[in-house]
């Protein structure tokens, strides 16, 4: 036993069955029943005891976290993380930028991120059933945007090809490749993605589907809203009509679906960086940026009225053109689609 | 949370491996951050920075034993990298001895009859602060961070014998500054125990 009595002021603290019991002294354990009973038979030592205590309380007392300090330093994360990336992207010089129109119908459609003005407007090609076909043979991302006003991001190697009007019912889309869709929100018309392996049906969400018919997973991925996966041997009908049981993921999962033996495998989805749009006081024109990255979009807009005007927004989950609506409407600017680019008209942000 | 998955996980670029462990450890980084430095901005940078350089060389972050404390280490030294520690220190050495010598005299009765237990919090809150830095650190990092006496070495780089004479000393300190006041307070709750229950 320590001789407690010739303890020096201060002293008390540095015993770790002290501090238990100051911490916690209507425990019923050894280091209160101990030191109860010594403060009583040590009235002399009640004032250093006290000193203990109030020192104890002093150190350890709690400092307040703002309650939004926690989003706010990840969403100046975020912006970082993605902004570190695309520095450390070897800027390499884009090649021959060429994007497959098959069939065209541009009185509905926008196409974008085509590189030149000569796909625009050109009607030719369209077949019976209205379909329009857009593959990407470029080496970076580019964007397709829907009559329904959704948007896809069609990454390299990647088709889609999609009715010139969607019929009544169901907003139908085919793939091949990879796909991020942002689903323009109607719960009355499901959004319906058909892939190599899998159909993909949502109400309006966003997600990235994975599916080429030489593979052997496909895989669906959730950024946010609710998805239903069937794989491509169920009835048709069936799924349409909501009669089938499917695979239901939500926000930040993701399925695989091993096609071999016709299995889904579920994981958390970790490919969040590009899909996250939270920004936080983050520059106009670094936002700008992001997109041409993400969309291969090509924004114009006179760079130097922005400088210094920056956004607080949450816009993941929506289609391109809202995001672009959102921001425009926060600073005020005019906005319109054309060709590959969208022009942005406005007098910066005071 | 099992500590060595989301390690793991983040060194394979497990983006919410990441996020999990920016989420569970911010409030207290945030809150250990407040106590050495007291400025939001500082704090929020801190950890931001400290996050961003997780992410950015995930694939080279070493293998860890305990990740709270390769956290608490970072943020200390992202912080004090921000501040210029090394002249700040000598001049808090020296105010700190003026401080306690103006603490002895100041106690005249009349305050003394005033002193209540939130005003005595209340000077030693400043007498805290006022400490020689390591002291301070290693008193923050012993009772509110909890970490132990090897750990706390491994921080400040010294051994573990030189950490409780750290610790011991902020503590004497600590005491001294609470003077005759205390005393005063011990008695009325001396006179209390014996003479009102």
């Amino acid at each position: 036993m320590k001789n407690y009595e010739t303890y020096q002021p201060g002293d008390f603290l540095l015993d770790d069955g002290f501090v238990e019991w100051i911490k916690n002294p209507d425990m019923d354990n050894e280091y209160a029943v101990f030191w109860n009973n010594w403060a009583k038979n040590n009235p002399q030592k009640i004032a250093d005891i006290e000193a203990a205590k109030i020192i104890y309380q002093t150190i350890t007392a709690e400092e307040t976290v703002p309650l939004e300090a926690k989003t706010k330093v990840w969403g100046k994360l975020q912006t970082s993380i993605i902004s570190e990336i695309q520095a450390n992207k070897t800027k390499t010089p884009v090649k021959s930028i060429r994007m497959t129109i098959l069939k065209v119908a541009a009185s509905v459609v926008l196409l974008l991120g085509l590189g030149s003005a000569i796909y625009f407007g050109v009607q030719q090609f369209v077949n019976d059933k209205q379909l329009v076909t857009v593959e990407n043979q470029r080496s970076t991302p580019s964007t397709v945007l829907l009559a329904d006003g959704s948007s896809v991001i069609l990454y390299p190697n990647s088709f889609i090809e999609f009715p010139e009007i969607f019929d009544d019912r169901f907003r139908e889309v085919h793939i091949s490749g990879k796909a991020f869709f942002e689903v323009a929100k109607n719960k009355e018309k499901p959004f319906l993605v058909h892939s190599a392996h899998l159909y993909t049906k949502v109400l309006g969400t966003s997600f990235l589907v994975e599916d080429i018919k030489q593979t052997s997973t496909a895989n669906v991925s959730v950024i946010e809203g609710t998805v239903a996966v069937y794989s491509d041997t169920d009835n048709e009908n069936e799924i349409k009509n909501g009669e089938l049981g499917a695979e239901i993921i939500t926000d930040k999962q993701a399925v695989y679906f091993n096609t071999e033996k016709a299995v889904f495998i579920r994981k958390d989805f970790n490919e969040l960086v590009y899909s996250s749009f939270n920004f936080i006081d983050t520059p106009v024109l670094h936002v700008f940026d992001l997109f041409e990255e993400v969309y291969g979009i090509k924004i114009v807009v006179d760079r130097d009225v922005l400088t210094g005007c920056s956004l607080n927004a949450s816009l993941t989950d929506m289609p391109f053109q809202k995001k672009i609506e959102l921001i425009c409407k926060a600073i005020n600017y005019k906005y319109k689609f054309e060709n590959n680019t969208v022009i942005l008209e406005g007098s910066g942000c005071k | 949370m099992i500590e060595k998955e989301i390690w793991d996980g983040i060194k394979i670029g497990d983006y919410k491996a990441f996020q999990n462990l920016y989420s569970y450890f911010f409030d207290q980084l945030y809150s250990y951050g407040m106590k050495i430095c007291n400025d939001n901005e500082q704090v929020e940078d801190a950890i931001h920075d400290l996050f961003l350089d997780i992410w950015k060389y995930h694939k080279k972050l070493s293998p860890t034993t305990s990740i709270r404390f390769y956290l608490y280490r970072s943020i200390r030294r992202k912080i004090y990298k921000n501040q210029d520690r090394n002249i700040k220190e000598t001049v808090f050495e020296k105010e700190i001895e003026t401080f306690f010598e103006q603490t002895g005299d100041a106690h005249d009765l009349r305050i003394i009859e005033e002193e209540s237990k939130s005003l005595i919090i209340a000077r030693l809150q400043v007498g805290l602060k006022e400490l020689p830095s390591r002291q301070y650190d290693a008193l923050v990092l012993k009772f509110f961070s909890n970490f132990s006496y090897e750990e706390i070495g491994n921080m400040l780089d010294m051994n573990e014998q030189s950490v409780r004479n750290l610790i011991q000393r902020g503590l004497k300190k600590l005491r001294a500054l609470l003077g005759t006041g205390l005393l005063i307070f011990a008695a009325v709750l001396i006179f209390k125990h014996f003479f009102l229950i």
